[in-house]
């Protein structure tokens, strides 16, 4: 790929232009690390502040009102609700996975058919996470199917 | 407008699994009850679609799509209740149809076998298109890895 670099006037924007023949996944996360520029969640634990990428959480889950991050081995608390962080997330690696949660595309293992139309999603951690029928769609749109 | 597009679709490959199904058990049973030499009219035919029809209506109790989620237990219920819909619908029509006599015991227990087996079918078969999605999913998550 050509890369070309131009310097911009005194007080003009800077602008990123990307000329291709189609968007397809490595451009699409190299445009979402652009858009999302090194955005780093704020979250806590024990009463620290802690700054994370959100791509090393793996889930986040919505429990009596609060919303935690779970990571591979440790879980924090967020202050965003859920329906806030679905807006900021990077849209092409988070997806709703019940009204409680979203889940990290990037760190499912495998998935598996459960009852009712559900899926069951192992994540690269071990744990289990419950993908709701009414959003195995958008799932299914995400992975291109 | 496209959750009814969905409940259609779902309806439509129900109604072709279970009529596959029924076809498969009324060849069984009237192999057994009735003789494999016996002739059967072309009545039949509309017969078995009939209780297929009214059989996939049953499904509505299922939910589908991006309908309100339904706990396990709820599910579980209602799976419940459209076996026992589905007993009603077949046993109700089978009477009717004559396809078996009420005095004969093993008759009725045939059309018992003859239902569960068609429900086990029909399950196995959205379990399966299930667990083939859930490998399409599988293979795009490894590519998407670049695994």
């Amino acid at each position: 790929m050509k890369i070309t670099i131009l310097d911009t006037d005194p007080g003009e924007e800077e602008e990123l232009i990307l000329k291709c023949h189609r968007i397809d996944d490595s451009l699409r996360n190299l445009l979402n690390h652009f858009k999302q520029g090194d955005t780093k969640l704020n979250v806590y634990r024990d009463g620290e502040i802690y700054r994370i990428p959100p791509g090393e959480i793996y889930y986040f889950e919505s429990v009596d009102q609060k919303v935690f991050a779970y990571c591979r081995t440790q879980v924090y608390e967020t202050k965003s609700k859920l329906y806030e962080l679905e807006r900021e997330l990077p849209q092409h690696d988070f997806l709703r996975a019940t009204k409680s949660s979203i889940l990290n595309l990037n760190k499912i293992k495998s998935l598996t058919p459960a009852f009712g139309g559900r899926f069951e999603a192992v994540l690269d951690n071990g744990e289990k996470v419950i993908i709701s029928r009414q959003y195995v769609g958008s799932l299914k749109e995400k992975l291109g199917l | 407008m496209s959750h009814m597009i969905k409940r259609m679709q779902d309806m439509l490959a129900m109604f072709f699994r279970i009529t596959t199904g029924i076809v498969f058990v009324t060849a069984v049973y009237i192999g057994i009850f009735w003789g494999s030499g016996s002739e059967i009219g072309v009545n039949i035919l509309w017969q078995i679609l009939m209780v297929s029809a009214l059989c996939t209506l049953g499904s509505l109790l299922l939910p589908c799509g991006a309908e309100k989620e339904v706990s396990k237990r709820g599910m579980l219920v209602r799976m419940i209740l459209y076996f026992i819909y589905v007993n009603a619908v077949v046993l109700g029509c089978g009477l009717w149809f004559a396809w078996f006599s009420p005095s004969k015991p093993h008759m009725l227990a045939g059309m018992e076998v003859c239902i569960i087996g068609v429900f086990a079918i029909v399950t196995s078969v959205s379990y399966f298109s299930a667990y083939r999605m859930a490998e399409q999913m599988n293979r795009k998550l490894r590519e998407r890895k670049g695994e």
